[in-house]
C-alpha cells in the first residue's frame, strides 16, 4: 500500500473520532510542554552565560597556571586559623614563558597584573576599584575591551577607565572625563588592621601606598556585569612597572601571585584547542573562554537531560492513554478492519494504518506541548524579569539591562527534538493494539457485531 | 484440471469449537464451477452458505481438503497472497453492506484500489462508471448512512467490482431488501455476469434467484447437493 494512500485512509479515520484524538494529543501535549518547557529554560540559561563569558573574556585568550594542591576549604576554627586556600605547586619558570610565547600560534603573552587602586579626579576620590593590565598590541585581535566612547591607550601614560568608576568619581556625563587627568595610586592593605565592618572602606591606616602617578583618560570602557572597575586597564609596560614597585612594597610572607598566572592570546581563536593542549602538556593549567563554554555546554547538557527525564516521565503517562485509545479503537473498529481485510488490505496496511494515526496523534501532541511551553516560557520570563527589575532596581546593570534577563530558548534541535520523541512515545504504544489489529483473522474480526 | 473450470473444490470440511464441542459446518465438499457460471447456492439459514462462501473467498481457511481457483491451491497461499487474491480475484458482496461509514459512495467503492495502488483519475472514472452501472451515479458524494439499504448494497456490489475480478461471491446480498430492491439487485448481477463474464456465486435462501442463477446447489446439514 502506498504511503499517499496509508495517510489518507489514517486521516479520515482520525477525523472521525476527534474526541479521542483530542484526548490522546492532550496528553502527549503536557508531556512535551513540561520537556520544552524545561530543557527551553535550561538552554536559555546556557547561551546566557556563554554569551556573557564572550562578553568579557576574548575567545582568544587563555590563563595559564601551574597545578594547585590543599584543601579548597577549612572545616575547623583551628583549620581555618591560617588557611589561605590551595597553594600551587610550581612557579611558570622564564623558560617556560619563552616557549610558549615562541609557539607560531601565540600573538602576545603578559603577566595580567591586577592591582587595587585609589582614583582621583575633580577632589572625588573612589576606594576599591581595579586595575588590570592589557597590552596594547592585543586590541586588535580581541573585542574584549568593549569602548564606549574615546580609544585605546597607545602609550604608558594613558588609561581606559569604566564607566562605572567614572560614575563613582561623580561624572554625569561621562564623555566630560575623555582627555583629563586622573590619579591613581595603588595600595597594599594590612588586613590585620582592617576590622570585619569596615571591608567596604579601608581605613588609611592599613593602606601602603607604593606608586602613583597621574594618567590621561583616552577612553571609557562598558562595565560588564557588577564589575568593579576590572575593565579600568593599563598598558603591560606600565603594568609592569607597578609591579616592580609592588614587589619591593609588599610584604615577604605574601606571595607574589604575577608567578602563577600567564596571560596568551592566540591570533587565530581556531588555536586555542591546539595551544592549550601544548602547555598542558608542560605541566600547567590552563582556562579560556572555549574551555570554559565548553564546559557550561556540557554540564547544561547534563542538566537538560535530567530535566528531561521528567518530561518522559510524564510521557510515559500519556504513551499508557494512547495505547489504551488505540486499544479502544482497534476494538471499536474490529468489524471495520475485517471489512478492510475482506476487500484485499494486507495485515501490514493494517498496521501502517494504525500507526500512522499514532504518529498523528504524536506530532499534534508535540505542535501543541511546543506552543503552549513557548507561551508560558515567555510569560514566566517576562514575570521573572519584572520582579528581578523591581527587587534589584538599585543595582545598575539589573535596572540598565534591556529584554528578559532569563529567556527560554526553543532551538530548531529541541523542536524537532521534541517531535520525535512524542512520536517515538506514540508508536511504542501504538504497537501492541496495532499488531492486534493487523492479525486479526479477517472472518473473526467481520463476526464481531 | 479442465481449462474452463475457475473453482474447484475437494474434499473439503470445515468446522467450528463451540466449548468442547465441535460443530462440522462442511462435510466433504465438492464441486466446480465453470468459468463465467451464475451459480445459486441455497439453503436455509446455518446450513453453511457463509462458511463454504468464505473459504472461497479466502476469508477462511479449510480444515481440510483443497479450494483451487484457477488450478491454483488456496490452502498454499500466505496471509499476503490471500490478501492480494481478494483484492484482484474475487469481490465480496456481504449481507450486511458492510461499507465504511466515514467514507462517501465513491471512496467505498475505490478503496480496494488504494491497498494496490495511488489512485489515478481513470481509478475514478472508473468508479464513476460502476456507480452508473448500479444506478447510483447522483450518490456518489453520499455517506452510507444517508442512502437506504438497496443503494448501499448496489455500492457494495460496485466497490466488489472496482478491480475487475474473475469471481464475484455474494452472501445473502439481498437478505436486508424488500422484493422491489431483490428484483433490482438479481437483475442487476445477471447483467454483471452476461456482460462482463464473471464468475457468480450467490448465496441465498431467496427463492427467486432460481429465476436468474444458471446452476443451483444445496447445502443441507453440511453437504452439498445439485438442485
Amino acid at each position: 500500500m502506498k504511503v499517499k494512500n496509508i495517510i489518507k485512509l489514517a486521516l479520515k479515520d482520525l477525523r472521525r473520532s476527534k474526541r479521542n484524538l483530542i484526548l490522546s494529543s492532550i496528553g502527549i501535549a503536557i508531556g512535551i510542554w513540561l520537556l520544552v518547557l524545561m530543557v527551553s529554560f535550561g538552554e536559555g540559561i546556557r547561551i546566557k552565560l556563554a554569551e556573557s563569558i564572550k562578553e568579557i573574556t576574548s575567545l582568544n585568550l587563555i590563563q595559564i597556571s601551574p597545578p594547585y594542591e590543599g584543601p579548597i576549604a577549612c572545616y575547623s576554627e583551628e583549620e581555618c586559623k591560617d588557611f589561605k586556600g590551595p597553594k600551587p605547586t610550581k612557579e611558570i619558570s622564564q623558560e617556560d614563558e619563552e616557549k610558549i610565547k615562541n609557539f607560531p600560534e601565540v600573538k602576545y603573552l603578559w603577566r595580567p597584573y591586577r592591582f587595587e587602586i585609589e582614583y582621583s579626579i575633580n577632589d572625588k576620590t573612589v576606594d576599591f576599584f581595579a586595575l588590570n593590565s592589557f597590552p596594547k598590541e592585543a586590541f586588535d585581535i580581541t573585542k574584549t575591551v568593549n569602548l564606549i566612547a574615546g580609544r585605546f591607550y597607545q602609550n604608558d601614560k594613558e588609561i581606559i577607565i569604566e564607566e562605572n568608576t567614572l560614575k563613582e568619581l561623580g561624572f554625569k556625563d561621562l564623555k566630560e572625563a575623555l582627555g583629563k587627568e586622573i590619579l591613581v595610586k595603588p595600595y597594599i592593605f594590612e588586613e590585620r588592621l582592617i576590622k570585619e565592618e569596615y571591608y567596604e572602606k579601608i581605613p588609611p591606616e592599613a593602606k601602603k601606598y607604593y606608586y602613583e602617578q597621574n594618567l590621561k583618560i583616552v577612553g571609557i570602557s562598558k562595565s560588564s556585569f557588577l564589575s568593579l572597575g576590572e575593565n579600568n586597564l593599563i598598558d603591560a609596560s606600565l603594568a609592569e612597572k607597578i609591579y616592580q614597585e609592588y614587589l619591593t612594597a609588599k610584604p615577604q610572607d605574601i606571595l607574589d601571585s604575577s608567578l602563577f598566572t600567564l596571560s596568551v592570546i592566540v591570533k587565530d581563536s581556531k588555536d586555542v584547542g591546539i595551544v592549550s593542549q601544548k602547555i598542558k602538556n608542560m605541566g600547567y593549567e590552563i582556562e579560556s573562554a572555549q574551555e570554559t563554554i565548553k564546559m557550561i555546554n556540557s554540564g547544561f547538557r547534563t542538566f537538560n537531560i535530567s530535566l528531561s527525564i521528567f518530561g518522559m516521565i510524564v510521557l510515559l503517562a500519556s504513551a499508557i492513554g494512547i495505547s489504551n485509545t488505540m486499544y479502544i479503537l482497534v476494538l471499536q473498529r474490529k468489524r471495520e478492519i475485517g471489512i478492510l481485510k475482506a476487500i484485499g488490505a494486507k495485515n501490514k496496511d493494517i498496521l501502517s494504518i494504525y500507526l500512522f494515526e499514532a504518529v498523528l496523534i504524536g506530532i499534534l501532541g508535540a505542535l501543541i506541548g511546543i506552543f503552549l511551553a513557548w507561551i508560558c516560557g515567555n510569560v514566566l520570563s517576562f514575570a521573572i524579569t519584572k520582579v528581578i527589575q523591581s527587587e534589584m532596581k538599585d543595582i545598575p546593570f539589573v535596572s540598565e539591562m534591556k529584554g528578559p534577563i532569563l529567556s527560554p530558548h526553543i532551538s530548531p534541535q529541541l523542536f524537532f527534538g521534541a517531535i520525535l520523541i512524542a512520536v517515538f512515545f506514540s508508536i511504542i504504544a501504538a504497537q501492541r493494539p496495532a499488531k492486534q489489529a493487523a492479525k486479526m483473522p479477517p472472518v473473526e474480526a467481520l463476526r464481531y457485531e | 484440471m479442465e481449462p474452463d473450470i475457475i473453482i474447484e473444490l475437494k474434499e473439503v470440511f470445515k468446522g467450528y469449537n463451540l466449548g468442547k464441542l465441535k460443530i462440522e459446518v462442511l462435510k466433504n465438499i465438492n464441486f466446480k464451477v465453470k468459468k463465467g457460471d451464475f451459480l445459486a447456492i441455497k439453503g436455509p439459514s446455518g446450513s453453511g452458505k457463509t462458511t463454504l462462501l468464505n473459504l472461497i473467498g479466502g476469508l477462511d481457511r479449510p480444515d481440510k481438503g483443497k479450494i483451487l481457483i484457477e488450478g491454483e491451491n488456496l490452502d498454499k497461499f500466505n496471509d499476503n497472497q490471500l490478501a492480494e487474491y481478494r483484492a484482484l480475484k474475487a469481490g465480496f458482496v456481504f449481507q450486511f453492506f458492510n461499507l465504511m461509514p466515514h467514507l462517501t459512495a465513491i471512496e467505498n467503492v475505490f478503496l480496494p484500489k488504494m491497498f494496490l495502488e495511488d489512485i489515478k483519475k481513470e481509478d475514478k472514472e472508473r468508479a464513476k462508471k460502476l456507480l452508473l452501472k448500479v444506478g447510483l451515479k447522483e450518490r456518489e458524494n453520499h455517506k452510507p448512512s444517508e442512502l437506504s439499504g438497496g443503494e448501499q448494497q448496489r455500492i457494495a456490489i460496485a466497490r466488489a467490482l472496482i478491480n475487475e475480478p474473475k469471481i464475484l461471491l455474494l452472501d445473502e446480498p439481498t437478505g436486508n431488501l424488500d422484493s422491489l430492491n431483490t428484483q433490482d439487485i438479481f437483475e442487476l448481477l445477471r447483467e454483471i455476469n452476461q456482460n462482463d463474464k464473471t464468475t457468480i456465486i450467490i448465496g441465498t435462501h431467496n427463492s427467486e434467484i432460481e429465476k436468474f442463477a444458471q446452476r443451483g446447489l444445496k447445502l443441507k446439514e453440511g453437504q452439498i447437493y445439485e438442485s
